[in-house]
C-alpha cells in the first residue's frame, strides 16, 4: 500500500483549533450583552461572570440536585453533545480549557500528572455537584459552586472589580475558594489543563461518552512505526494506541500529526475496508 | 459490527433521547414554586366606639345597631406557581428557590430577583 505523507484533514484542523476556540468565546462570551441564562451552555463558564450569555451545565445539575428535580434540558444537552462529539467539546469549545491553554504557553517547566489522577474528576461529579447538594443542600460549604475556580475568576473577582470602581461594599467570595482558585493559577504554569485534568466534572461526563460517540479518534496500528512521535505530540504525554480517546483525553488532535492516528466516524471504517479490497484487487 | 453499533447506532439513540429531553425540558416541563403574594382583603370591623348620651331627657337614646367600618388590609399568603425549566434554571442559580422542610420549592424573594449568585 503507497504511503500518504499529506497531512491528513484532522491534523490540518488541530491548526486552527485557537481560532475555532476563539470564535466559540464570542457565544460564550457576549459582548452585545444579550443575555440566555434560562439557556445551559454545554462548556465550563459560570453563568455570574459579567458577560455570560448562557447558564453552566454543572451549575445546573448542582442546584437542580440541591432542590430534587431532574435539569432535563441540561441533561439533554449534555447527552446530545456529548453522544455525537464526545470530549472534543472540552478541546475545541470550552473557554476554561481555551484559558489554561493560553496559560500553558508561557514558557514553565511542564510536569505530567499520572494517569489514575483523572479518576478525581469523577469524585468531584458525584459528590460535589450531585451527593452534597442532594443529601446537604445549596447552602453547604462543601456545594460545588462554592469552590468552583471559574466562579471565582470569571465571576467574583469582575463582580469585586465592578463594586471597587462603583465605590460600594466588595462581597469577597469564601477562603476556600480564594485557596482554590490560588492552586489553581499555580497548577496552571506547571502542568497542561490541570483542571480538565484532575477535577474538571464537566470533562468527566464527556469523556463517558468518548468510547462511543460519534466522532471518535482512531489509531491505525498498520501505520505505526512504533516511534512514540505521537506521545511527543500528546501534550499530556500519553501513549495514544493506549489511550486514544482514554479518559484524559480532551481531542486536541494535536497527535494526528502522525498518520497513523486519524479522526473518524464509523463510516470511515467500512472507507478503510474498500482501500483495503482495491490494494488486494491492484496486487 | 460491533463497532457499527457503538460507533453509530448507540450514538445515534443518544443524540436522539438528549434532543428529546432538550425538548421536553425546555418546553413542557413544568413544576409549583410557592411564591408569597400580596392580597387586598377588605374586612368589616364594628364600630364599637362609646355612644354620647343624648343632650335631653326624652330624646332617642340608643338608635339601633353599632355601625359597621370597612378596612382595607394587606394579606401575605403562598400560592403555587407553575414555573418552566428555563426559568426555574435562571432562578434557581441565583438562590431564587430552595426546597422547603416540606420538600416544597419556594421563592425566597418577592418582587424583582436577585442579581448576584450567593456563592
Amino acid at each position: 500500500m503507497a504511503k500518504n505523507n499529506s497531512p491528513s484533514v484532522a491534523s490540518r484542523l488541530a491548526r486552527w483549533r485557537w481560532w475555532i476556540q476563539a470564535g466559540f468565546l464570542f457565544a460564550w462570551l457576549d459582548p452585545f450583552m444579550i443575555r440566555m441564562h434560562t439557556v445551559c451552555s454545554p462548556v465550563f463558564h459560570c453563568y455570574s461572570c459579567p458577560l455570560a450569555t448562557f447558564a453552566c451545565p454543572i451549575g445546573v445539575l448542582a442546584n437542580f440536585s440541591a432542590i430534587h428535580l431532574i435539569p432535563f434540558a441540561a441533561l439533554g444537552t449534555l447527552i446530545f453533545l456529548g453522544a455525537a462529539f464526545g470530549s472534543f467539546v472540552c478541546g475545541w469549545a470550552c473557554p476554561f480549557g481555551l484559558l489554561q491553554d493560553l496559560m500553558a504557553r508561557i514558557p514553565t517547566p511542564k510536569f505530567t500528572l499520572p494517569a489514575w489522577t483523572g479518576c478525581f474528576r469523577y469524585v468531584s461529579l458525584i459528590v460535589f455537584v450531585f451527593a452534597i447538594p442532594f443529601f446537604l443542600g445549596e447552602g453547604h460549604s462543601l456545594f460545588f459552586c462554592r469552590l468552583c475556580p471559574a466562579g471565582a475568576l470569571e465571576g467574583a473577582v469582575p463582580s469585586m472589580a465592578q463594586a471597587a470602581i462603583a465605590g460600594k461594599a466588595i462581597v469577597w467570595p469564601t477562603a476556600i475558594k480564594m485557596v482554590i482558585l490560588g492552586l489553581f493559577l499555580l497548577a496552571v504554569f506547571f502542568t497542561w489543563r490541570p483542571w480538565c485534568t484532575l477535577v474538571c466534572p464537566l470533562g468527566a461526563i464527556y469523556s463517558l461518552f468518548d468510547p462511543i460517540s460519534l466522532f471518535f479518534l482512531r489509531f491505525h496500528k498498520d501505520r505505526c512505526k512504533d516511534c512514540d512521535r505521537c506521545r511527543s505530540l500528546c501534550r499530556d504525554r500519553v501513549r495514544p494506541e493506549w489511550r486514544v480517546d482514554g479518559l484524559r483525553c480532551v481531542r486536541c488532535l494535536e497527535c494526528t500529526n502522525c498518520n497513523a492516528i486519524t479522526v473518524g466516524t464509523v463510516f470511515a471504517h467500512f472507507d478503510k475496508k474498500i482501500d483495503n479490497s482495491k490494494d488486494q484487487n491492484a496486487g | 459490527m460491533w463497532t457499527l453499533v457503538r460507533r453509530g447506532i448507540l450514538p445515534g439513540l443518544l443524540i436522539i433521547v438528549g434532543l428529546a429531553s432538550l425538548n421536553y425540558g425546555s418546553r413542557f416541563h413544568f413544576v409549583p414554586v410557592l411564591t408569597e403574594q400580596k392580597t387586598e382583603v377588605t374586612i368589616e370591623i364594628p364600630d364599637i366606639s362609646p355612644q354620647i348620651p343624648p343632650p335631653f331627657p326624652g330624646d332617642q337614646q340608643f338608635g339601633g345597631p353599632p355601625q359597621i367600618r370597612k378596612q382595607t388590609v394587606q394579606k401575605t399568603e403562598e400560592v403555587a406557581i407553575n414555573i418552566s425549566e428555563p426559568d426555574l434554571v435562571r432562578d434557581v442559580t441565583v438562590g431564587g428557590v430552595v426546597l422547603n422542610k416540606s420538600h416544597e420549592l419556594k421563592r425566597t424573594y418577592s418582587g424583582k430577583a436577585p442579581s448576584l449568585c450567593p456563592t
